[in-house]
C-alpha cells in the first residue's frame, strides 16, 4: 500500500514539478532579482549569488541566472574594502559563470558587456601592472558585445565610460563625448527594451554621466 | 500528521495540501575546526529550494518536495557535501565541510625559486617589473640582479648566483636550453641578455634546489616562458638614442606571426658622451626575428621563434703599463637561433611537451694581426610528459638530447691556423613526482641521469624538496639536490681527461605573504666538488678543485604602504671560498663578494602620467689578486655603488617616452685590474683599472604602437 502511494506521489509530484518548473523559474528569478536591487555588501551579494546559482543548477539551459551570478561577483570584485587576493577570487568565480553562460548561449551581447566589466574590475585592483593588458581586454570585449548587438545600451555605456576615463587620464576634455552621452541617455528607455529578466541596469549610470556634461 | 495520512489527504484534496505543506530544513555548517561558515549555498538538488548560511553558519529553508531529496551544501574551497534526506517532519542537519584539495591554492615548493610572472604563485616580480626597474635598462638579467642571491659584477652583466660563476647559470626558453643567452661584448665590458623582455609572460629564476627537469647548471636556472597567442594585430616602433626597432604582428583565427627588426649603433651616442675607452668603431648591431604561434589539435599550441643577429665593434686599448701604446681589438658576432616547441593536452590527465633548439654562434676577434674565432654549434631536443595520477599526485618525466660542438681557431698572422675543438653528445632522462598530503604539505622527489660521449661518463642526480604552509600564510620550504655540469668549453678543448663538476645544495626558506607585502628569507649551503684545477704549467688539468658557499638572502616587497608607490629591498650575505683553477690556496673568488643590497622604488604620478623609478645598489668590496703581493687574493676593490633613475611618460595611449640615467651620483666604480703578463725592470707587474664604459649611461626613447583597437599602447615597454 505504502509503495503504491509513494509511486503515485512520486509520479504526480514530478509531473507537477515539470508543469510548474517554468513558473518556479520565474518565481525564483523574480525573487532573486528583487533582492539583488538592494544587495550592496559582500554578504548580501553572496546570498543573492547563491540564489542565482541554485536557479542556474536547476535550469541548465538558461544563461540569465549565470549572468547574474557573475554580475554579483563582478560587483564584489569592485569592493575596495576587500583585499586584492579576495577580489581576484570573486572575479575568478565571475569568470567561471561567464564562461558557462557563453557555453549556454554563445552569441549574447550582454555577456560580452559583462565580460568587459570584469576586465575593468581586474584593472582597478592593480592599475599599475594590469593597466595596459586589461584596458585592451575590456575594449575588446565591448567590441564583441557591440558587434553582436550594436544597440546594446549597456555596451554603449561601457564604451563611453572607458573613453571618458581615458580622455581624463590623458588630460583631454571629456566634453567631446557629451553628444553621444546625451543621445544615449535620451534614448535609454527605447534601447532598453528586452524580454523579461534580461539585464536592464545602466540607466542610473548613464544619467549620472549626462549630468556631468551639464 | 503522519506521512501516509498526509499523502492520502493530499490526494483527496487534489495535491493542494501537499504542495502547501512545506518541509522545513535547518541546521548549521561548520568547518573542521568547528568554526561556522557563512555564505554557504544550501539547497535541494534539482530544485529551486535553498538558502545561504548566515554569519553563525545557520540556515533554515522551506521546501515543497517529494519524500526524499538530495541535500547539498557548497562553499568555495571546501568539498561539496551531499546527503539524501527523507522528510519526516522537520529536518535538522548539521554539516561539517571538509577543506577541498586545490592545487592552485595549495602549498608550492618555493625554496630557491623566484617566479616573475603574472600568474605564478612564487612570483616576487611581475613581468612588467622586469622592464620598469631602474638600472635594468630593459634587460631581464639586469632586473634579476635586484633580487637576493645574486652578486653584481659590473664588467660581466651576467648572472652570478649563490657564489657560483656566470657559467653555472642555465637559461631555458619554454623548457629548451639556450646555448648563447647573452650578447657578445668586448673583454671586460658588460653583456646583455639576447632576448626582448616583452617576449615573455613569465620567468622562473631559481637560485638553487631546482627540478630534475633541469641539468647542466650548478648554481641557477633561468626559465623564460614566452607569450601565448597574441590578442590583436599591431605595429610597434621604437626610436632610441642608440637605434631603432620595429615589430609587426599579423593574426589569423588560429595563429599569428610577428616579424621584427632592430638596428643599434652607439657611435652618435658615444661622440656626445665621454667614454672611458677609445673606439675605432662603436658597437653596432642589427638583427631580425620571426615568431609564429599556431593552435593545433589536442588544445595544442605550436611556438616557433627564430632570430639572426650580427654585431661588430672595434676598441682601441692602451697596453697595460704602457699607456702610449695601443692595440686594436675587434669583435664580430654572428648568431642564429631557433627555438620550437609544442604543448598539447593528450587527455584530461596527460600533457605532452615537445621542443627543440638550435644555436649557431661565432665570435671573431681580431687583436692587432692575430685572428681568433670561437664557433659554437648547439642543439637540444626534449620531450616531457606530465601526468596527473590523481588530484594529489603528479608525475613528470622526459628524455633529452644535447649536442654541442665548439671550435677555437687562432691565426697569429703567419702560417696555418691552430685549431682546437670538441663535440659532445649527451642523452639524458629525468623523472619527478610531486605528492601532496593536503593543502598544506607537499614533497617533490626527482632523479636525473645524463651521459656524455665526450667525457665518457654518466651522472645521476637526486633532487628532493618539500614545503609546508601554515594557516597564517607562512611557508617553510626545504630543498636538496646534486647538480652536475660539464667543464667550460675552454677547458674541454684542452682534451684532457675531465669529469663533471658537481655542486650539492641545501636550502631552507621561509616566506610570508601579508596582503600586498611579501617577506622571504633563505638560508643555503652549497658544496662544490670536482672543480677543474690547473696544478701547474705543463701539467694536466684535474678535477681536484673544491669549494663551498653559504649565505642568507632576504627579500621584502611592499606595494601597500605608500599609495601609488611600490618598493622592494634585497639583501644577500655570501661566504664563498674555492680552491680551483690556478688558485694556490683556498680563497674567496673575485666574483663572490660578501654583501649585496638593492633597493628598488617605483612611483606613479597620475597627474603627470609618469612613472619614476629609482634603484640603489651596493656591492661590498670584491676580492682581487695582485700578483705584486705575496698573499693570494688579499686585495679588495672599491665597493660598488650606484643610483639609477628612470622616467616614463605616457604621452598618448599609444605613445610613450622613456628616459633613464645610470649612476646619477657619479660613484667611481671599478671592476678590477688588468696586469701586464711580465714584470717591468723594477720587478713590478704594471696594471690598468677595468672601468665601466662610461661613468653614466643615458637613454632616451620613444615607443609607438599602432593597432586596430587604437587603445593599446606600449605601457609595458617602459625601458
Amino acid at each position: 500500500m505504502k509503495t503504491i502511494f509513494t509511486l503515485l506521489v512520486a509520479t504526480t509530484t514530478s509531473l507537477t514539478a515539470f508543469a510548474n518548473s517554468g513558473d518556479a523559474y520565474k518565481k525564483a528569478m523574480g525573487k532573486a532579482l528583487t533582492e539583488m536591487k538592494t544587495s550592496r555588501t559582500v554578504d548580501e551579494l553572496t546570498n543573492t549569488a547563491n540564489q542565482f546559482q541554485r536557479i542556474a543548477k536547476a535550469s541548465q539551459d538558461e544563461w540569465l541566472p549565470l549572468y547574474y551570478h557573475a554580475q554579483c561577483y563582478v560587483l564584489m570584485g569592485f569592493n575596495t574594502d576587500r583585499e586584492a587576493d579576495e577580489r581576484d577570487g570573486y572575479l575568478d568565480l565571475a569568470q567561471n559563470s561567464i564562461d558557462e553562460a557563453m557555453e549556454v548561449s554563445s552569441n549574447e551581447s550582454e555577456i560580452y558587456a559583462l565580460q568587459s566589466m570584469l576586465h575593468t574590475a581586474r584593472l582597478v585592483i592593480d592599475p599599475m601592472s594590469r593597466g595596459q593588458k586589461m584596458m585592451g581586454a575590456s575594449g575588446k570585449a565591448i567590441g564583441q558585445s557591440l558587434a553582436l548587438d550594436p544597440k546594446n545600451p549597456r555596451a554603449q555605456y561601457l564604451l563611453l565610460s572607458n573613453e571618458v576615463g581615458q580622455a581624463q587620464f590623458f588630460g583631454k576634455d571629456p566634453a567631446e563625448y557629451c553628444g553621444r552621452i546625451n543621445t544615449l541617455n535620451t534614448n535609454w528607455d527605447d534601447l532598453n527594451q528586452s524580454p523579461e529578466f534580461y539585464p536592464k541596469w545602466g540607466k542610473g549610470q548613464i544619467s549620472d554621466m549626462a549630468n556631468n556634461c551639464k | 500528521m503522519s506521512f501516509t495520512i498526509k499523502i492520502a489527504l493530499s490526494l483527496l484534496l487534489g495535491f493542494g495540501l501537499f504542495q502547501a505543506a512545506a518541509q522545513s530544513i535547518s541546521g548549521k555548517v561548520l568547518d573542521e575546526s568547528n568554526q561556522p561558515i557563512p555564505g554557504c549555498n544550501v539547497y535541494l538538488e534539482g530544485t529551486f529550494y535553498g538558502t545561504s548560511t548566515n554569519a553563525a553558519g545557520y540556515f533554515k529553508f522551506d521546501a515543497e518536495a517529494a519524500d526524499s531529496a538530495t541535500f547539498v551544501v557548497e562553499f568555495l574551497g571546501f568539498e561539496d557535501y551531499r546527503q539524501t534526506i527523507s522528510f519526516q517532519g522537520e529536518v535538522e542537519i548539521n554539516v561539517t565541510l571538509k577543506e577541498a584539495f586545490d592545487k592552485l591554492n595549495a602549498v608550492t615548493v618555493s625554496a630557491g625559486s623566484y617566479g616573475t610572472g603574472d600568474n605564478d604563485k612564487t612570483a616576487v616580480l611581475n613581468s612588467l617589473d622586469v622592464v620598469t626597474t631602474a638600472g635594468a635598462l630593459g634587460d631581464v638579467t639586469g632586473a634579476l640582479q635586484t633580487l637576493p642571491g645574486t652578486s653584481t659584477n659590473g664588467e660581466s652583466g651576467r648572472l652570478f648566483v649563490h657564489g657560483g660563476s656566470a657559467d653555472e647559470t642555465g637559461t631555458y626558453i619554454d623548457g629548451i636550453l639556450v646555448h648563447q643567452p647573452y650578447t657578445s661584448s668586448a673583454p671586460n665590458m658588460a653583456v646583455r641578455g639576447r632576448f626582448n623582455p616583452f617576449m615573455f609572460s613569465g620567468t622562473a629564476f631559481s637560485t638553487g634546489g631546482y627540478s630534475a627537469e633541469y641539468g647542466q647548471a650548478m648554481s641557477s636556472v633561468l626559465v623564460l616562458n614566452t607569450n601565448e597567442l597574441q590578442e590583436e594585430e599591431s605595429l610597434n616602433l621604437g626610436i632610441m638614442t642608440i637605434g631603432a626597432d620595429v615589430a609587426g604582428t599579423k593574426k589569423w583565427k588560429t595563429g599569428a606571426v610577428t616579424a621584427s627588426a632592430n638596428y643599434i649603433n652607439l657611435s652618435p651616442y658615444m661622440s656626445l658622451i665621454p667614454q672611458n675607452y677609445g673606439w675605432k668603431s662603436a658597437p653596432e648591431a642589427f638583427g631580425g626575428g620571426i615568431s609564429i604561434r599556431q593552435k593545433t589539435a589536442n588544445n595544442g599550441l605550436l611556438k616557433v621563434y627564430a632570430t639572426a643577429d650580427q654585431s661588430n665593434l672595434t676598441q682601441e686599448q692602451s697596453l697595460v703599463g704602457n699607456p702610449e701604446q695601443t692595440q686594436t681589438v675587434g669583435l664580430q658576432n654572428n648568431n642564429r637561433f631557433i627555438n620550437t616547441n609544442w604543448k598539447g593536452q593528450l587527455s584530461k590527465k596527460w600533457i605532452l611537451k615537445l621542443g627543440g633548439s638550435f644555436t649557431y654562434n661565432t665570435d671573431d676577434y681580431k687583436i692587432n694581426t692575430i685572428a681568433l674565432r670561437d664557433k659554437l654549434l648547439g642543439s637540444h631536443v626534449k620531450s616531457l610528459a606530465i601526468h596527473e595520477v590523481n588530484k594529489k599526485v603528479h608525475v613528470r618525466f622526459g628524455t633529452e638530447f644535447f649536442y654541442k660542438s665548439y671550435e677555437k681557431r687562432i691565426n697569429s698572422g703567419v702560417g696555418a691556423d691552430s685549431v682546437n675543438s670538441y663535440a659532445d653528445h649527451k642523452p639524458a632522462a629525468f623523472a619527478e613526482a610531486e605528492i601532496y598530503t593536503s593543502n598544506t604539505f607537499v614533497v617533490k622527489a626527482g632523479l636525473r641521469g645524463e651521459y656524455s660521449t665526450y667525457l665518457e661518463m654518466a651522472n645521476i642526480s637526486p633532487r628532493l624538496s618539500m614545503a609546508y604552509k601554515t594557516k597564517d600564510h607562512s611557508q617553510f620550504s626545504l630543498a636538496y639536490g646534486w647538480f652536475y655540469q660539464d667543464p667550460v668549453n675552454e677547458q674541454l678543448i684542452s682534451r684532457d681527461y675531465l669529469n663533471y663538476e658537481k655542486a650539492e645544495h641545501y636550502i631552507f626558506s621561509f616566506t610570508k605573504k601579508l596582503e600586498d607585502r611579501n617577506v622571504r628569507a633563505e638560508l643555503y649551503y652549497k658544496g662544490y666538488k670536482n672543480l677543474v684545477k690547473y696544478p701547474g704549467k705543463n701539467e694536466r688539468y684535474t678535477n681536484d678543485g673544491i669549494g663551498y658557499a653559504y649565505g642568507l638572502d632576504v627579500y621584502f616587497r611592499d606595494k601597500k604602504t605608500i599609495k601609488n608607490g611600490d618598493y622592494w629591498l634585497s639583501y644577500s650575505y655570501l661566504k664563498a671560498e674555492r680552491n680551483y683553477l690556478d688558485y694556490p690556496t683556498s680563497a674567496q673568488p673575485s666574483f663572490a663578494n660578501s654583501h649585496n643590497i638593492s633597493i628598488v622604488y617605483k612611483h606613479w604620478f597620475s597627474a603627470l602620467r609618469s612613472q619614476l623609478g629609482a634603484t640603489l645598489s651596493y656591492g661590498s668590496p670584491r676580492s682581487h689578486n695582485n700578483p705584486n703581493n705575496i698573499q693570494f687574493m688579499d686585495e679588495k676593490l672599491r665597493a660598488y655603488k650606484s643610483l639609477d633613475l628612470n622616467w616614463s611618460f605616457l604621452h598618448r595611449e599609444n605613445i610613450i617616452f622613456h628616459a633613464a640615467v645610470s649612476n646619477v651620483l657619479g660613484f667611481n666604480n671599478g671592476f678590477g685590474y688588468n696586469y701586464s703578463p711580465i714584470p717591468d725592470a723594477n720587478g713590478t707587474y704594471q696594471r690598468t683599472e677595468i672601468l665601466p664604459a662610461a661613468k653614466h649611461f643615458f637613454f632616451v626613447g620613444c615607443f609607438i604602437t599602432l593597432s586596430r583597437y587604437g587603445a593599446r599602447n606600449q605601457l609595458d615597454k617602459l625601458n
